[in-house]
């Protein structure tokens, strides 16, 4: 059996994720250590659990030491079975991150999957679900993964309440080529705001417009359902090849203009940087492209989550991915 | 191993309204809930009626954040919530009711929620283990979903608490020691039964043991902790009852009214009255007079009694500690003391051992007495180091017979200090007082049990009797000590012949009896007073 020790690099909850896709992905039973050791709260916490409770249903996997603080489990793994489920995880962490954990297991099985997600989708440790939809679901879409997703209600961090539907279909995925952006197509920003005040909007997006360096056509705010009070600020670039999305989260007693000025910040650093993903995206593409077997891409920054994911694909399926600077980026690149 | 939380609903912390801005604030029940690293299988809410609907709405609520959790809401309430008992029954009716299965589930208990009175409630209903659980408390944060702690009860598992519980308790047991590092553990663990009993009750104590066994300065000891304790703000009362005899006794006891008989000029308040809110020792309690037992025994009971000569009760509340030498429950056989006070007083019963049978608590009495005489002459004295060899060996010895106990030692100790020079206690001193200690001993009288028939009769009579009419004459001449009178100690004698007789004279039979040896019963009273 495999063996991961979870305090490795980054020592938090993608160890645990990544090696339960993996181990989903080849079929293999894997046996997690130390999880979450550098933690103030080490071993599983609620929002893990609902992550090995995904994996686990999918798979009907044998599982042993899946309890809260639990630091070691044992994940063995049956063939990935597409179909109907329902994850509620209630306010357990975010249910973007229990569909990265099942996503590319049920693309490679052999029925669709329809999958109704209950609990956060927008927490400000976890990608957001709008980033997921128009950031990492484009380059799926890109490498011909079929997969949809509709929102219904969003659930913002801490209580959850959301709920959305993903559709999975079989599918293919082909390499990934992304070193050049081609030219900017299209530039919009978005604020998101429920059960708060519009002027937030407005002062986001005022402030925003100042802040950018880059163009902006279209600028709107959205009240999209949900539980309780929250805020998102989005930047949706198209490109000549692909589109990508940044984004910022509202936090409570943070001013819209702080917020607005964070996001400019982030997507500032990326144009100068002149790198296709940003520093998340570079760290989430990686399983989908080891899954294609070949991919290059760009970034600005390599993360020790990044480094600390590189890490366990290679521990677990011996595959490498080679990174190194050039100019004022990152180049990563795989077969 | 599943966890169950028992909460009341938080009528007014679970209470922020049905809009979206419920969420933004923090509420115990649903914030416990969502904590990462707790899960809740199942939640007991409860509720009172008029709150229904909130109840379910915050179940409602907490199905968003914690899907696995089984609310069931419980109705229960208390109509005064404030009201102590009312809130205890409620809640200890719910948790005799509960089904609980602590091998299975473990229980959390809310005590965030509900007023301070049902937070005390909970507390008790836990440490006295109604309710199986341990504590959880809520709190908010920066954050809505707020934190919680949980409580440990067990307070064994506190090492700091217990140290200082168990240093408090040494130090109340070592009071009533005066400091004195006694090794004999029957000692020790009356002790500490003493302590235990007089920090938790004011009923009577009754102190057994020979004279000078320390029963006053024990009862005395008893006093000063409750004093400290602020168990009692009265005084300290004592009296040797063998020193009232005859009409004074009533009167010093419980009192009398001005006029109340010739002499009585003023009117006098009595020890009981004086020992109101304090702790009254009766020493040699067996000497108490038959009349005087009566009032006692009232007094005891009812908390008042009638001074001489008034209609008007008088009310006291005092301890009663009481001292005696005697078996009282031979006393009550013999008519000289009442069974019913005996039963009231008896209740916490101590026999003081004698210091021959502490012979290891010897030395450190020794050094208590040098400490004592240090502090009152100012000057420190000690034995040299043979000489305290030499006196502890004799001291310890069976050679030793301590008949008058920590009297004997006192005295012995004073002697030695007074005789000695500059401050040391030497050889010579030592072996003076040795000598005088075993003149003591041999030409003390020998306690009256420890009689034999040759102090009576002479030998040659003794010869001629069978052995059973020699033991039978003893105890009928011990009867005889013992007894007030020889009518008293007839009616000991023949307590059952008598009732079948129409017309009784014990006091005849007896003398009768006695005449058969050349006796008469009072030459064998008077032969005892020597």
């Amino acid at each position: 059996m495999i063996e991961i020790n979870g305090a490795f690099g980054e020592g938090g909850g993608q160890i645990l994720r990544t090696t339960l896709t993996l181990s989903l992905l080849n079929q293999v039973p894997v046996k997690i250590k130390n999880i979450r050791a550098k933690r103030s709260k080490p071993g599983l916490m609620r929002q893990h659990l609902a992550c090995v409770k995904a994996a686990q249903t999918i798979s009907q996997a044998t599982v042993s030491g899946a309890e809260l603080h639990s630091t070691e489990l044992i994940f063995k793994p049956q063939p990935v079975k597409g179909g109907t489920y329902c994850f509620d995880i209630g306010s357990a962490g975010s249910t973007t991150l229990v569909f990265q954990t099942i996503m590319l297991p049920l693309m490679l099985a052999q029925k669709s999957s329809h999958i109704t997600f209950k609990g956060g989708t927008h927490n400000p440790l976890a990608p957001p679900l709008t980033d997921i939809k128009h950031g990492f679901l484009p380059l799926i879409k890109k490498m011909g993964g079929k997969v949809d997703i509709e929102t219904q209600q969003w659930g913002y961090a801490p209580f959850g309440g959301g709920e959305w539907i993903a559709k999975i279909h079989p599918s293919t995925l082909n390499p990934l080529t992304l070193t050049k952006k081609g030219v900017l197509i299209q530039s919009r920003i978005r604020s998101y705001i429920s059960c708060v005040k519009h002027s937030i909007a407005q002062r986001e997006i005022d402030t925003y417009r100042e802040r950018s360096k880059v163009n902006i056509d279209v600028s709107e705010s959205r009240n999209p359902p949900a539980l309780s009070a929250g805020n998102l600020l989005t930047h949706r670039l198209k490109y000549e090849h692909y589109e990508t999305c940044f984004s910022q989260l509202g936090q409570k007693r943070m001013p819209a203009e702080k917020i607005a000025e964070r996001l400019a910040h982030d997507v500032n650093q990326h144009l100068e940087s002149g790198s296709t993903l940003s520093p998340f995206l570079a760290d989430q593409i990686l399983l989908p492209i080891l899954v294609a077997g070949k991919g290059e891409y760009t970034t600005s920054e390599i993360t020790q989550h990044t480094e600390t994911n590189i890490n366990t694909i290679f521990e677990i399926t011996g595959k490498k991915f080679d990174y190194w600077p050039e100019s004022n980026l990152f180049k990563i690149k795989m077969g | 191993m599943k966890t169950v939380l028992i909460s009341l609903l938080g009528t007014t912390l679970d209470l922020k309204g049905k809009g979206n801005k419920r969420w933004e604030n923090w509420r115990p029940s649903i914030s416990l809930c969502q904590q990462e690293d707790l899960i809740i299988d199942r939640f007991e809410l409860l509720h009172g009626k008029n709150f229904s609907r909130l109840a379910s709405n915050v179940k409602k609520d907490i199905a968003v954040v914690s899907p696995e959790t089984i609310v069931n809401l419980v109705e229960s309430e208390a109509e005064n919530p404030w009201d102590f008992e009312e809130v205890y029954n409620q809640l200890l009716d719910f948790s005799l009711n509960y089904p609980f299965k602590p091998d299975e589930e473990r229980y959390l208990l809310n005590i965030t929620t509900g007023t301070h009175v049902a937070q005390i409630c909970w507390f008790l209903l836990c440490e006295a283990r109604y309710i199986p659980a341990t504590l959880i408390q809520s709190s908010p944060s920066n954050t809505p979903e707020g934190t919680y702690q949980i409580i440990d009860l067990d307070l064994s598992r506190y090492d700091t608490i217990s140290s200082r519980f168990k240093k408090q308790h040494l130090k109340d047991t070592d009071f009533l020691k005066s400091g004195i590092q006694t090794h004999n553990s029957a000692f020790n663990e009356m002790i500490t039964e003493i302590e235990h009993v007089a920090l938790k009750s004011s009923a009577p104590i009754l102190l057994n043991g020979p004279t000078g066994s320390g029963k006053s300065h024990l009862a005395r000891k008893v006093f000063e902790l409750k004093k400290i304790r602020n168990q009692i703000n009265g005084e300290f009362v004592a009296v040797n009852c063998a020193t009232l005899r005859g009409d004074g006794a009533m009167s010093t006891l419980f009192g009398h009214q001005k006029g109340a008989y010739t002499g009585a000029l003023s009117a006098r308040k009595g020890l009981l009255s004086k020992a109101n809110k304090g702790l009254l020792f009766l020493d040699e309690i067996g000497e108490l007079g038959l009349d005087e037992q009566a009032m006692l025994l009232n007094a005891i009971e009812e908390k008042h009694f009638f001074p001489v000569g008034s209609d008007q009760p008088t009310y006291s509340d005092f301890q009663l500690i009481a001292g005696t030498h005697k078996n009282l429950h031979h006393a009550v056989k013999s008519g000289e003391f009442r069974e019913d006070l005996l039963a009231r007083i008896d209740l916490w019963h101590f026999e003081l051992p004698g210091l021959n049978q502490r012979r290891e608590d010897i030395e450190p009495n020794i050094d208590f007495e040098l400490r004592e005489y240090e502090a009152k002459q100012n000057h420190k004295v000690d034995f040299n180091k043979r000489a305290r060899e030499t006196y502890l060996q004799f001291a310890t010895s069976h050679e030793a017979v301590w008949s008058g106990n920590f009297r004997d030692l006192n005295a012995s100790i004073q002697r030695m200090t007074t005789m000695s020079e500059g401050g040391r206690i030497n050889e010579q001193n030592v072996a003076k007082e040795i000598q005088r200690l075993k003149m003591r001993w041999n030409d003390s009288p020998q306690p009256s049990s420890n009689k034999e028939l040759c102090d009576f009769i002479d030998q040659h009579a003794i010869d001629d009797l069978d052995l059973f009419d020699q033991q039978q004459l003893m105890f009928v001449i011990q009867t005889c000590l013992q007894s007030q009178s020889a009518s008293d100690a007839g009616r000991t004698l023949f307590n059952q012949s008598r009732l079948k007789k129409s017309s009784v004279n014990d006091s005849h039979r007896l003398r009768q009896y006695l005449k058969k040896f050349q006796l008469n019963y009072d030459q064998l009273k008077g032969s005892a007073i020597k």
